[in-house]
């Protein structure tokens, strides 16, 4: 016993399990050998992350923003980790929204998957696989390469680092405006698989893109799946980020976005965490400039035993500056929730307007959300609010509906939906209104399947 | 349905909430082409009665029944009950964020529709049923893209209870207290809509405390409820003279018969 006490280091050792402990040999026998014709900051890059991912391990109950998110079901299982893209799918077979027109990227299991790996077009977007990139943008790239994440203390963001495959880039150049891009990410994997994907978004100054994202996934393979995104918002520039995200019931998605926004830029993101076993969206957004925008908008619709999260964080580090963060979610059965939002509003950021609200619905006993809001403030000449409520269908208005002939299913859905309505109501793109209401009402309706009625209409399927 | 079958029966009514009895052997006979007036004192049971009829949650029926159309309804669903025509305008209608009048409207004329076997009303149709419903009770246009009692002034809520009944054409309406909080015009407004509604195959019961409504909807019948029961009923006149002496002659005439019986 004595001796056992004397061989227990000072270091907190990781925790143990067949998931990590895979990453770990597959990382240092065959990754570290397809790495080496990478540049070399890159390959930089993924060392230490891995590194600091080998000392850690996955973020366990005890570590803060965890506490209420269990991985212990995924990191138990083996996941194959995909190296190269075994699925291969005709150019054809891309996304469309009705009326809209669009750029399509379609990323299969993390790799881009069109023919040309690299487009330039005419206005001069350049995108493509960033792995491609890194070899013909290589001085562009390595401005803005992990320059917004290198700090995370998220062992998740580590995993992504060292590990990721292949991703998308886009570069919008300065003045190039109102394009559409749509994003078609499918997991898709013949076996369970482990997929890290990362993503780099550059747009110059007085540019202007909306991205149109749709996540979904096969139905019988379980996915473990880290999808990093880092954008930079130029002067004046503007980003519209949509996203729906629609995997199965046994899949797992960690989808980290890291976002810079310079003087008057314009953030805003409108994201729907609509099926999936585990789907955990976190926000990393610096406002770096005056008078800038930063919207972040979130509607989760959870049941079964599935759970979502919500990790978000705005910091003000510049004066005049707005940001509104609001995430509302209806929670059934077993399902479970955790937002935790924070604004950050640094000494020299005056005259900022930060909001912050989360709004939740539990239509169970079982259902279960954790809400935590923070504020920090370190200004004194500030506008700020934050809160959070959580409550169950309101049985007076129930009655109410119910007694002008609404059956009681109908007068619940009319209310769930009327509770959406305020994150529906803020997509701004015409053609995506009415998509978006149907896919949530179909949603609420439990009439949503897998792969099936993504709001991108995919051919092929 | 025979001319001479009651609309509505209620016999030996006793209703409880938790362990508390509130309705405690109540009668009521409603005719159509009837207006039922019911009076009161407050916390004698009266919304309680509005909220067993059409089948509010929370209530137990221990005894008796309620005969609609002569069939007993007390196992319906609220909007079972509400789909065969019985409707209720709420004493505190309900604010519905996010819910915008004419969809909530469309729902409540489409699910009555789909009870009869009709398809969905037409669009152009609903707005032209829409604004002539309007209109009856003076209602602004303004209203009808607002959520559902969002914001509305105390005056326009209760409007806005006689226009949904306007749409939804009850057999048997059942005004809880409609006339609260009205000012004069507003009075005025929700009774006319009442008037123009009435016909001889509907019935109206109007529960209120005070007569002043009644100078605007004349009742054909004058019902008093107390402790639970209805204590006396007569014609229009009954309003006139509690009006004038309140109901504390009730209260003592009703003690005195409860004595007398006990003795």
């Amino acid at each position: 016993m004595l001796g056992l006490k004397r061989n227990i280091k000072n270091q907190k050792m990781p925790a143990m399990n067949k998931l990590y402990e895979n990453i770990i040999r597959f990382f240092e026998k065959d990754f570290s050998e397809k790495i080496k014709n990478e540049p070399e900051f890159i390959q930089k890059i993924r060392l230490e992350n891995f590194e600091k991912f080998k000392n850690k391990g996955f973020p366990t109950l005890k570590d803060e923003k965890w506490r209420k998110t269990n991985l212990n079901k995924f990191t138990n299982q083996y996941f194959h980790p995909l190296l190269h893209n075994i699925v291969k799918k005709n150019s054809t077979d891309v996304c469309i929204v009705p009326d809209l027109q669009t750029v399509n990227i379609q990323l299969i299991n993390g790799h881009f998957a069109g023919e040309e790996k690299l487009n330039v077009l005419e206005n001069g977007i350049i995108y493509g696989s960033i792995q491609s990139a890194f070899e013909k943008y290589k001085d562009l790239i390595s401005r803005y390469f992990d320059k917004l994440s290198k700090n995370s203390t998220n062992p998740m963001d580590w995993l992504n680092a060292a590990l990721f495959t292949d991703g998308f880039f886009i570069y919008v150049p300065k003045n190039v405006k109102e394009i559409n891009f749509q994003i078609s990410q499918q997991l898709d994997a013949p076996v369970d698989a482990l997929i890290n994907s990362r993503n780099l978004i550059v747009l110059e100054n007085d540019a202007q893109i909306n991205l149109i994202q749709c996540d979904d996934s096969n139905e019988h393979r379980s996915h473990f799946a880290t999808f990093n995104t880092e954008i930079f918002v130029g002067e004046n520039a503007e980003l519209n980020w949509y996203k729906y995200q629609n995997i199965n019931n046994i899949s797992a998605m960690f989808s980290n976005t890291f976002a810079e926004v310079k003087e008057n830029g314009k953030l805003y993101t409108n994201f729907y965490q609509l099926n999936g076993k585990l789907l955990r969206n976190e926000q990393f957004t610096e406002i770096a400039g005056k008078d800038v925008a930063v919207d972040h908008y979130g509607l989760y619709l959870v049941d079964k035993t599935q759970q979502f999260d919500n990790v978000i964080f705005v910091s003000h580090a510049s004066e005049g500056s707005y940001s509104n963060q609001k995430f509302k979610g209806i929670l059934d059965d077993s399902a479970k929730g955790f937002f935790n939002g924070q604004i950050l509003v640094k000494k020299d950021a005056q005259q900022t307007n930060a909001y912050q609200k989360n709004d939740n619905i539990l239509l169970t006993d079982k259902a279960k959300i954790s809400s935590q809001p923070f504020l920090e403030i370190y200004a004194d000449d500030v506008s700020c609010s934050h809160g959070s409520t959580t409550g169950q269908i309101d049985d007076e208005a129930l009655f109410y509906i119910r007694q002008r002939g609404i059956s009681k299913r109908d007068a619940q859905l009319l209310q769930l939906y009327a509770f959406a309505g305020e994150v529906i109501d803020a997509v701004k793109i015409p053609e995506l209104i009415e998509p978006t209401k149907d896919l949530v009402k179909k949603r609420l309706n439990g009439e949503l399947d897998v792969c099936e009625d993504c709001i991108l209409q995919c051919a092929n399927k | 349905m025979e001319k001479n079958k009651p609309l509505l029966e209620i016999k030996n009514l006793h209703a409880k909430i938790g362990d508390k009895e509130i309705i405690k052997g109540l009668n009521l006979t409603v005719n159509p082409g009837e207006v039922h007036a019911i009076m009161g004192p407050n916390g004698t049971g009266k919304s309680t009665l509005a909220n067993v009829i059409t089948g509010k949650d929370g209530y137990e029926i221990t005894d008796g029944e309620i005969l609609y159309k002569g069939k007993n309804i007390t196992d319906l669903d609220p909007e079972e009950r509400a789909l065969e025509g019985i409707f209720l305008g709420f004493q505190y209608p309900v604010e519905i964020p996010g819910v915008s009048m004419t969809n909530f409207m469309k729902a409540a004329v489409d699910a009555q529709r789909k009870y009869k076997g009709l398809d969905p009303i037409k669009p152009g149709e609903f707005l032209k049923m829409y604004r002539e419903k309007q209109q009856l009770v003076n209602m602004s246009d303004k209203m009808k893209n607002r959520s559902v009692n969002e914001g509305f002034s105390g005056g326009e809520k209760k409007k806005n209870e006689i226009f949904q009944m306007a749409m939804l054409e009850p057999d048997l309406a059942i005004l809880d207290e409609t006339d609260s909080g009205l000012d004069i015009d507003a009075l005025k407004a929700v009774a006319d809509g009442v008037n123009k509604l009435r016909n001889k195959d509907n019935a109206f019961i109007v529960i209120t405390h005070y007569q002043r409504l009644l100078d605007h909807i004349v009742p054909d019948i004058v019902h008093v409820m107390y402790d639970g029961k209805i204590v006396k009923t007569g014609d229009k006149n009954l309003a006139k003279e509690l009006e004038e002496k309140g109901y504390a002659w009730i209260e003592e005439e009703y003690q005195k018969s409860k004595n007398a019986g006990n003795e």
